[in-house]
């Protein structure tokens, strides 16, 4: 998948983010690094633990990353739950959650396929 | 170049990625410190302290968060030395002002822009270095004021102290007590409304209270026993003397330490029940400033040794004090003494000047930057455009030039009031071709002498400091040049790629100096030379020309003590005035003319033939002998001496006309006699040239 193809499929744009970033090259290193990001895992472990501080934090920086990177749909749902978290509370953080994983699946996929 | 030379910026960021971006984007020109949350943070701060050029800040992190970093940057007191750009895609204004609040230089959000990101960077270092040089130049600036009044005053109180008598540790303990009393009595009320810097003020000023002693003829001031009543009212003419003396320096005139220093001079010798002098002022009359020194002035006398007594113990001295054998205090005032006396004897034990003098430039400097606000300007451009003002400010108060030079470009830019006033402009491109300039800065010899200097200098140590005229209106004025310069570390070898720096005024300062001198050389009642100025004039004269015809003429008033007994002292002051006026108006310009003590002046005369010399002298004598005041007919008897009979060396000059004179007084009425060897040899020979 070529680069331009894979910040489709993230429903990045791609113009803007080349604005941004001035460099292809630079677009693909950081994306490639996304996967191991620990953002995402750490955001779930919080959740599971009941521990909104810590997930308020988590889904603030994975946000702020898939800013960064032009990875659209993810950034979205991370908004989202970051303010159903703002504040410490689950205030409907839950029913975001599985959107949340489905989007970041989808993007872990095409950002492996890079080319 | 390597990491340790480079610029050093740190990047904390809980995200590796947010880190890994940041860092990719400024690795090329910066060298890179990282840091995944705030306590990873603040480790680094502490380690590298101002070494680091910028911190780019995230916001919500774990451990501790971006705000909770700048807390403790502010506790640490390195909010002021290192930038903070906050990094967040949080754009609640709450988060934001909280931040600016907290010293935040600006913000970058999510997501980034690299162009962005390296044009904040940029911006910011340059701002910073701007305003650490704006810091430098502000402090050597206040150095450099201090420095003028400190010798200004030093001067003035050494001038006092030679002629005292007094240990040189008189006026540093003055200033020392003075201090500590004034601070006691700030805790203590506010009744006086004293601020840190009026405090200074009355600090510095108070080594001038006994400046008016300069007006005290020697053996008065220096006289070992008991003064008589006479003498004493005689002593007791300091306080109006030193004030006015003050009064004489016009410019400054609203200076508040000329104010301070006026008070302090007048007033020093005024007692809280009012049986003081000189006008006999009761309690708070007197001025705060004036009582203060007046306490530090008593007790430093007191405890310390004097030609005409021994020291007195610290306690006991206290006690004389407190027990009113001094005359009576302000009860607050001496409650603030006896507060201090556990420091009292050990800080003027302790006491040195360069102490003293570093620690004032340091809080004066302290002062000025928290007043000016520069650590909580909230956002840069305010910052940048409050910095210009300041130093714009500065600049026209202090009329001193500001200057930036750029090499490669050959553009020199000027400070706004200068290019205003000299009609050019702003930025003056090919400035060393420029006729104004060069007419301005006296020339390319100049120009070059200062290349030269710059190129002295090494990027470690890039300033220097001189002092050159430069021409104002067609008049040359001395300037203090302080200059930095800029050095571009970039490239294989260091070279210097333009300066940066600033001219001051210093004319001013010259000319004070030179009229405190000229005030130190005249008598105050009579405004002509003064005794000791004068032999100074006249030995140099008999050193220089040892070929020249010189006469000294002694002139002493017959029956002066009537006129005071008659008609009263102001009355014999008229008398002298009009004398010594009459004398510099009847003597030629060449001739010096001075009073040397009471009743008794001197006439130097420089003269070719002997003809010459008798005209001279007797218009002199004669014009004299005519005044009329009131019903008082003045009365001079004159004795002359020559280097043609005498010889060229003063005392034996002075002795011979006084022997002169001493026959004419002899002769009671008014006579002029010149001496001759046989005048000595035999006894006196008479050369009645008048009735």
């Amino acid at each position: 998948m070529t680069l331009n193809e894979c910040i489709e499929v993230l429903s990045g744009d791609f113009d803007e983010l080349k604005g941004r970033m001035l460099s292809e090259e630079r677009i693909k290193k950081f994306l490639r690094m996304f996967p191991n990001d620990r953002s995402f895992s750490e955001l779930c472990a919080a959740m599971e633990n009941e521990d909104y501080e810590s997930a308020f934090r988590a889904a603030h920086t994975l946000k702020g990353v898939c800013a960064n990177l032009g990875i659209e749909r993810l950034r979205i749902k991370a908004s989202e739950i970051t303010e159903a978290l703002r504040g410490n509370v689950n205030n409907g953080a839950d029913e975001i959650l599985p959107d949340l994983i489905e989007e970041y699946n989808a993007a872990v996929d095409a950002i492996n396929i890079l080319e | 170049m390597n990491d340790d030379e480079r610029s050093k910026i740190l990047i904390v960021d809980d995200s590796m990625i947010n880190r890994a971006i940041l860092s990719d984007i400024i690795e090329e020109k910066f060298s890179v410190l990282e840091a995944e949350n705030g306590v990873e943070a603040m480790k680094l701060i502490r380690e590298y302290g101002n070494k680091l050029s910028l911190i780019l800040l995230d916001l919500v992190m774990p451990e501790m968060d971006g705000l909770e970093v700048l807390a403790a940057m502010n506790r640490f007191n390195l909010i002021n030395e290192i930038p903070v750009i906050m990094i967040s895609a949080e754009n609640s204004s709450s988060y934001i002002e909280r931040a600016y609040e907290l010293g935040a230089t600006d913000f970058i959000n999510r997501p980034f822009n690299v162009y962005v990101v390296k044009k904040r960077i940029a911006n910011t270092i340059m701002l910073y270095s701007k305003q650490k040089n704006l810091i430098n130049l502000v402090s050597q600036q206040v150095y450099e004021k201090e420095k003028n009044s400190d010798l200004m005053v030093k001067i003035l109180s050494h001038i006092v102290e030679f002629r005292n008598g007094e240990s040189g540790l008189h006026i540093m303990h003055v200033n020392t007590i003075t201090e500590l009393v004034l601070k006691q009595l700030i805790k203590k009320t506010d009744k006086y409304k004293l601020t840190m810097s009026d405090i200074d003020c009355i600090v510095t000023a108070s080594s001038l209270h006994d400046i008016g002693k300069i007006s005290i003829p020697d053996e008065i001031l220096n006289k070992p026993g008991r003064l008589t009543a006479e003498e004493f009212e005689v002593i007791k003419g300091h306080s109006e003397a030193g004030a006015k003396m003050l009064g004489f320096l016009t410019e400054y005139i609203n200076d508040p330490l000329v104010i301070a220093a006026k008070d302090i001079c007048l007033y020093h010798h005024e007692k809280y029940d009012g049986k003081g002098y000189p006008m006999g002022l009761k309690g708070d009359e007197i001025p705060i400033s004036a009582q203060v020194v007046a306490i530090a002035d008593v007790y430093d006398a007191l405890v310390s040794e004097r030609c005409y007594k021994k020291a007195i113990p610290h306690k006991e001295a206290l006690k004389m004090i407190c027990d009113g054998e001094c005359g009576a205090f302000n009860p607050i005032v001496l409650e603030c003494l006896c507060d201090i006396e556990a420091t009292l004897e050990n800080e003027i034990k302790v006491n040195s000047l360069s102490h003293n003098s570093v620690r004032k430039v340091r809080k004066i400097t302290d002062e000025l930057l928290s007043q000016s606000g520069i650590s909580s300007e909230s956002n840069s451009i305010n910052y940048l455009e409050q910095a210009r003002t300041m130093s714009e400010f500065l600049a026209s108060m202090s009329k001193e030039i500001q200057f930036e030079y750029t090499k490669d470009s050959d553009v020199l830019t000027v400070s706004e009031w200068f290019a205003e006033k000299f009609k050019l402009p702003l930025v003056i491109v090919n400035p060393f071709k420029n006729e104004k300039v060069l007419d301005i800065i006296n020339g390319l010899d100049n120009v070059e002498y200062f290349g030269d200097e710059l190129k002295k200098t090494t990027p470690e140590e890039p300033a220097i400091e001189f002092t050159t005229q430069i021409k104002i209106e067609g008049q040359h004025r001395s300037h203090r040049v302080l200059c930095m310069a800029k050095w571009d570390t970039e490239g294989e070898a260091p070279r210097i790629v333009g300066a940066v720096g600033k001219l001051i005024d210093i004319e001013n300062e010259y000319q004070i100096m030179a009229d405190l001198k000229r005030q130190a050389s005249l008598d105050p009642l009579t405004n002509i030379y003064n005794h000791r100025y004068c032999v100074n004039l006249v030995k140099n004269k008999l050193s220089e020309n040892t070929s020249g015809n010189y006469a000294l003429g002694l002139f002493d008033l017959d029956s002066f003590k009537s006129a005071n007994d008659n008609f009263g002292h102001l009355f014999g002051d008229e008398v002298l005035k009009s004398v010594a006026s009459t004398l510099q108006r009847t003597s030629r310009k060449k001739d010096i003319v001075a009073r040397i003590g009471g009743d008794e002046f001197m006439v130097f005369i420089e003269y070719k033939t002997d003809n010459e010399l008798k005209r001279a002298v007797e218009s002199i004598h004669r014009t004299i002998n005519d005044i009329k005041l009131d019903a008082y007919n003045v009365k001079i008897s004159t004795g002359i001496s020559t280097t043609k009979e005498v010889g060229y060396d003063y005392n034996t000059l002075f002795n011979c006309a006084d022997t002169a004179l001493y026959y004419s007084k002899s002769l009671r009425n008014g006579a002029l006699s010149y001496y001759d060897k046989e005048m000595k040899l035999s006894g006196f020979k008479i050369t009645p040239i008048e009735n």
